[in-house]
């Protein structure tokens, strides 16, 4: 008996001690990090780079947590609230206009010097400049654009562009789907649309589309409003054409596993951004093309901007959350995450010495987009989340057949209630 | 009242006392902390405008404003059908819907009046495109344009048309309203089917059968799954090209039956919700009556065989009646656990599903509150909610009375 209260009373002590030698070990400074569960790669090169730091650092110790992402800016808003938000934060570019106007984060005009700004792509630092300051810098940009099996548009008989200057047109992109309808095996489809995703993707994806249309997801001069704009007669055109590619089953809203329905050659056409490269690139070698971003009547649209770091206004130890931003910003840490997951290289060494984004390259296509004015920034409002869940909502009615200017009505009434709880 | 005092906290009865709040105290520490304090908060910042991003919250003029919104419901009288009826929707008004069949017929003919084999094809066309349907557009900020303007804060719930004229039922806030339909809809026909079926497996189970607990325990494994792994996992099944259960249907009626769409058509997704969900929580119901079953003497069954009983007359005369309070139990419950139907929908159809048909009252607050971040709001929503199921489960608390009161 007596052996056993002084197990439970080792044990209590123990328990109790714990938390205390933890923090107390070679004493570093800790600063937590709140990263969202991307896709493997990019979460292991992640870890590798947090490893590498915490391993040079003298001084600081980064502790990550990982959150995932299908609600992550909820998760966010939510610690923000409770004021539990980590020192550095990492954050899809949009929300950079939330936190900044809710005050969540601090600016770093003061830590980045110039000679670090330089070598900065421009889309990224634009991305984080909210009122001519700074406030968010990324490892990397997006590219958003086709991807497509060689073999079955030869096969078909498809024209591929060559760059942005020769893109298709909405004609060409239509017959383009129809001449690829008669390639594509039985149980395949014609092009993949990611339906399979929630959250952002629907505003970042789809957004360009309805702009290469003519219309837009908000009134880009007041910012106040999305009237006339997201439903309008040309965000309905837009909805009509998109609906026809889902009624006709050139794609589907309901895929299993587009990802392999691509490399496994049941579909031509992949619509999705940078991060399937190296997935894509192993499974179909020289038979992988990229396709600029067709132009549907008022010019080519695609979207820029990912994930980038900031600091929030409740860190302790700001030195630290910079130490460990500036080494992420460093070319060869840039360089180990853009290798990883295939993305657009935010430092300008690493995408000059980047083969793949060189003319001729797999992804030159992006750099031309991002450099040739193709690329637009997502709307600069810290109304983005009601953009996302219209945009969201909307995409889906239209896919399902439901009635376009309805949908479309409805995503404006969202993204308008969204605005107008700013201003209280 | 010192007398009270001493009987109550001294000697053995005091004994008691301290003993029986000691035993509960963290029962009821925990009913204070996570059920009363949430509910008092909820109350308070329901008059709120409070929202997730650090903006500052401030009381509601009037406090009710929240209230309003939630519960301000209306009827009235469309305008009349124009002589011609637009295609492109107006600012408000009616226009009809653009059918795929429509756009397709247009897009594939570019019909030629003069041409006299063309104008057959324009008029089939005009024939296709007139089966769209007729929809009002509502638009709040154009109301004024067709003297509806004191509606302006309204929306469509629902259209009803009889004798050539256009009503609507309009309501501040029509999702609400239409996830409060929805939530009646689960339970009117879960409540009852799922009883039904675990009294039925539950006697089932309860037979002297070979591998009897093989039975009990699959029929209970849904229940102790994570509701969300199952919701998953039927999301693939229900698939409508590839899912197991459409394959299973076509191959049952030799491919004379397609299949459904199950999730993604307005009639379809909610059903299917209800499939799954009286799937996963059938063997809960099962246990309970099982345990029910079991306290059944078994001498009453054998003085009825003696009286000439049949199993029929069995079941009717003594399982039911010696299962009543049992039933009772379960039928609470699961009507509470109906109302609270969130999980699965919020898995299935993150979106509320085709035309909101599966949208609940608890999933459309969470959506409020944290999608939306619009968290006074949402605890108005709450508010509501607790309120409803207070009045169904007082209701059925009072049906159960008076049907003993007879007895």
């Amino acid at each position: 008996m007596k052996s056993v209260k002084l197990f439970v009373f080792v044990v209590l002590v123990l328990a109790l001690a714990m938390p205390m030698t933890a923090l107390a070990q070679d004493g570093k400074q800790q600063v937590t990090l709140w990263f969202h569960s991307g896709q493997g790669s990019e979460r292991d090169a992640l870890g590798e780079l947090i490893d590498q730091f915490n391993a040079e650092s003298a001084e600081y110790e980064i502790v990550p947590v990982e959150v995932p992402e299908g609600s992550y800016a909820e998760q966010v808003k939510a610690a923000a609230l409770a004021g539990d938000l980590p020192c550095v934060l990492d954050f899809d570019g949009p929300f950079v206009y939330d936190y900044v106007f809710s005050g969540d984060l601090i600016p770093l005009d003061d830590y980045a010097s110039e000679e670090l700004l330089a070598d900065v792509l421009p889309s990224i630092i634009d991305q984080g400049t909210v009122d001519g300051q700074l406030w968010s810098l990324g490892q990397f940009d997006s590219g958003l654009a086709l991807w497509g099996n060689k073999a079955m548009l030869e096969e078909a008989g498809v024209r591929i562009p060559e760059g942005i200057d020769d893109t298709w047109t909405l004609d060409e992109f239509n017959s383009a789907i129809e001449a690829l309808a008669g390639v594509v095996p039985e149980g395949g489809y014609v092009l993949d649309v990611q339906f399979q995703l929630t959250g952002e993707w629907f505003s970042y994806a789809f957004g360009p589309w309805v702009q290469s249309f003519g219309g837009d997801v908000i009134d880009r001069e007041t910012m106040e409003t999305a009237e006339g704009v997201l439903n309008g007669p040309e965000a309905v055109a837009f909805g009509e054409w998109f609906q026809s590619l889902f009624e006709q089953g050139y794609t589907t809203a309901t895929p299993v596993d587009p990802i392999a329905d691509f490399t496994e050659g049941r579909v031509a056409l992949s619509y999705v951004g940078h991060w399937m490269y190296n997935t894509y690139k192993d499974a179909l070698g020289d038979d992988l093309v990229l396709i600029p971003q067709p132009d549907l009547g008022a010019g080519a649209v695609t979207g820029m901007g990912s994930w980038n770091w900031g600091i929030t206004s409740g860190c302790e130890v700001p030195d630290g959350a910079w130490a460990f931003i500036e080494f992420m910003m460093q070319p060869a840490s840039i360089k180990l995450m853009t290798d990883a997951n295939g993305a657009v290289p935010a430092s300008l060494t690493v995408l000059e010495q980047d083969e793949r984004y060189a003319e001729g390259g797999d992804m030159y296509i992006y750099s031309q987009q991002l450099s040739g004015g193709v690329a637009l920034p997502r709307p600069a409002t810290a109304a983005y989340a009601g953009i996302q869940t219209g945009m969201e909502d909307a995409m889906n009615a239209i896919a399902r057949g439901e009635d376009v200017q309805a949908s479309l009505d409805a995503a404006v009434d969202t993204i308008d209630s969204a605005i107008e709880n700013l201003a209280q | 009242m010192h007398a009270l005092f001493e009987r109550t906290f001294r000697g053995r009865q005091g004994r008691e006392f301290w003993t029986a709040m000691l035993m509960g105290g963290p029962a009821f520490l925990m009913l204070v902390l996570f059920m009363i304090w949430p509910f008092i908060r909820g109350i308070d910042l329901s008059t709120t405008n409070q929202r997730f991003d650090g903006s500052v919250a401030t009381r509601l003029d009037p406090w009710y404003r929240n209230f309003d919104q939630v519960l301000s419901v209306n009827a009235i009288k469309l305008p009349d059908l124009p002589d011609v009826v637009p295609y492109r929707a107006p600012a408000a008004g009616w226009y009809r819907e653009r059918t795929p069949a429509c756009n397709q017929c247009q897009s594939n003919f570019s019909c030629d009046i003069t041409d006299p084999d063309d104008a057959v094809c324009a008029e089939n066309c005009a024939q296709i495109c007139e089966r769209g349907g007729l929809i009002f557009r509502w638009r709040g900020r154009n109301l004024d344009e067709i003297g509806l303007g004191e509606y302006s804060e309204y929306e469509i719930a629902r259209q009803v048309s009889f004798g050539g004229n256009h009503y609507a039922i309009i309501a501040k806030d029509p999702l609400f309203w239409k996830g409060l339909l929805n939530n009646f809809y689960f339970a009117l026909v879960v409540v009852p089917v799922q009883t039904g079926l675990a009294l039925l497996l539950a006697i089932v189970v309860n037979q002297k059968l070979p591998y009897r607990n093989v039975f009990r325990t699959m029929y209970f494994s849904p229940v102790v799954t994570a509701m969300v792994i199952i919701a998953v996992v039927w999301k693939f099944l229900y698939n409508p090209d590839f899912g197991l259960i459409n394959e299973m249907i076509q191959f049952v009626t030799f491919g004379q039956v397609e299949g459904f769409r199950w999730l993604q058509s307005p009639d379809m997704a909610m059903p299917a919700i209800m499939i799954m969900s009286i799937w996963q929580g059938v063997g809960f119901q099962m246990i309970i009556f099982l345990a029910g079953l079991q306290d059944i003497p078994e001498d009453l069954y054998e003085a009825s065989a003696i009286d000439g009983a049949n199993i029929w007359q069995q079941f009717r005369f003594i399982t039911l009646p010696m299962l009543r309070n049992t039933m009772i139990f379960v039928v609470l419950t699961t009507t509470i656990l109906a109302f609270r139907l969130f999980d699965q929908v919020n898995v299935m159809t993150p979106d509320g599903g085709p035309n909101e048909s599966t949208a609940t009252m608890v999933w459309y607050a969470i959506r409020r509150g944290w999608t939306q971040s619009e968290v006074g709001y949402a605890s108005a929503i709450s508010v509501v909610f607790v309120v409803i199921v207070l009045i169904v489960s007082l209701i059925q608390r009072t049906v159960v009375k008076s049907e003993s009161a007879i007895e």
